[in-house]
């Protein structure tokens, strides 16, 4: 009997030890926000990383620039062999965890930029949130890629 | 334990390390890290296509080259653009004399929207020395059902009209027009870059 405790005891220690720390901040943050360069008349995308450091679900509904026609949630994801994207109508974002918007992954679509997008400029976008209201966020031109 | 005993057994460890050294730099089969096709190697099919320029583009006149084939379309915001980035900067990190040895091919899933033109216009921003094709959709359909690009018109109801869902890999063929190397979209670039080196060594 002793020595189920023991290993329960082990077992929930270590389990809680491997879990990922919440973040805690009580806010929620965008960070690190980038945009590929682009032309005038192109496509492009935001990316960002989202922490909810609340302690409620929220969601990202919507996003608003005034450098492009359309902002757009979307959602690149692998289907077999292919890669399909899919608009979103909202993105969750789960209490005290972070939401990587990334290549290949979730990001704001761009449609129709009314201006070029060149290395090292920043422009704005709002996003709207369910809880957290509207954020207005300054994004980076640069090019990124996944080098490691 | 005496000393001779010990000594032997150092000699005999430090020989075994040596071997093993040996064996693992000059032994170890080079080997990709992309995707690979089994010998014998598929013959790749030739990429017929006029260039924006009005001139013909054949594939298989660029044996002796390293070619990189991606198949997109230029309304792609995400992982189109993404590739294009990611290939030029692999190719930044070869040897000037090794770039030129190397082809990177756009061929467009979206002839409605993508003119010849259109693509040039568009991988020309990334690097005008990449290539960027369309045509009728009859040449095309051939061209992507011989490289099993799936591709499919979905209507999302984005302001962007319909996306176009597609294979993203980038397909390598070899200096004897043999496809070799199948690279998926999450590929790091460094074994993009890995993979190039060895074949040009070749």
């Amino acid at each position: 009997m002793k020595k189920i405790i023991w290993l329960v005891l082990v077992s929930w220690v270590w389990l809680s030890a491997c879990q990922p720390s919440k973040i805690t901040t009580g806010e929620l943050d965008i960070k690190d926000s980038w945009a590929r360069p682009a032309k005038n008349g192109d496509n492009g995308a935001v990316y960002f990383m989202i922490e909810n450091g609340t302690s409620q679900a929220d969601r990202l509904l919507s996003a608003e620039t005034d450098i492009a026609s359309a902002a757009e949630l979307h959602l690149s994801q692998m289907e077999g062999d292919h890669m399909s994207m899919h608009q979103q109508e909202a993105v969750t974002l789960p209490a005290g965890e972070a939401v990587e918007f990334s290549p290949g992954g979730f990001h704001i679509m761009l449609v129709g930029l009314t201006r070029d997008l060149k290395n090292g400029e920043t422009f704005h976008i709002k996003l709207t949130f369910e809880r957290a209201g509207e954020k207005s966020v300054t994004v980076t031109v640069r090019d990124d890629v996944n080098d490691d | 334990m005496d000393r001779k005993t010990l000594f032997i057994g150092i000699g005999t460890f430090l020989f075994l390390l040596a071997v093993g050294a040996a064996v693992f730099v000059f032994a170890k089969p080079a080997s990709f890290r992309g995707t690979t096709f089994a010998e014998p190697y598929p013959v790749a099919a030739d990429i017929d296509l006029t260039r924006s320029d009005g001139s013909r583009f054949r594939l298989s006149e660029l044996r002796g080259d390293v070619v990189l084939v991606f198949f997109g379309y230029t309304a792609c915001p995400d992982v189109c653009p993404t590739t294009m980035a990611e290939l030029r900067q692999a190719l930044s990190e070869l040897k000037a004399q090794d770039v030129e040895r190397v082809k990177v091919v756009f061929v467009t899933v979206d002839p409605d929207r993508d003119s010849p033109e259109r693509v040039q216009e568009y991988v020309d921003q990334f690097n005008p020395a990449f290539i960027g094709l369309s045509g009728s959709k009859t040449d095309l359909e051939k061209v992507w059902s011989e490289y099993g690009v799936y591709r499919e018109i979905a209507d999302e109801q984005s302001a962007a009209g319909y996306i176009v869902n597609h294979t993203a890999r980038v397909s390598l063929v070899d200096q004897q027009g043999n496809l070799r190397i199948s690279f998926s979209f999450d590929t790091p670039v460094e074994d993009i870059v890995h993979d190039l080196k060895l074949i040009l060594q070749k």
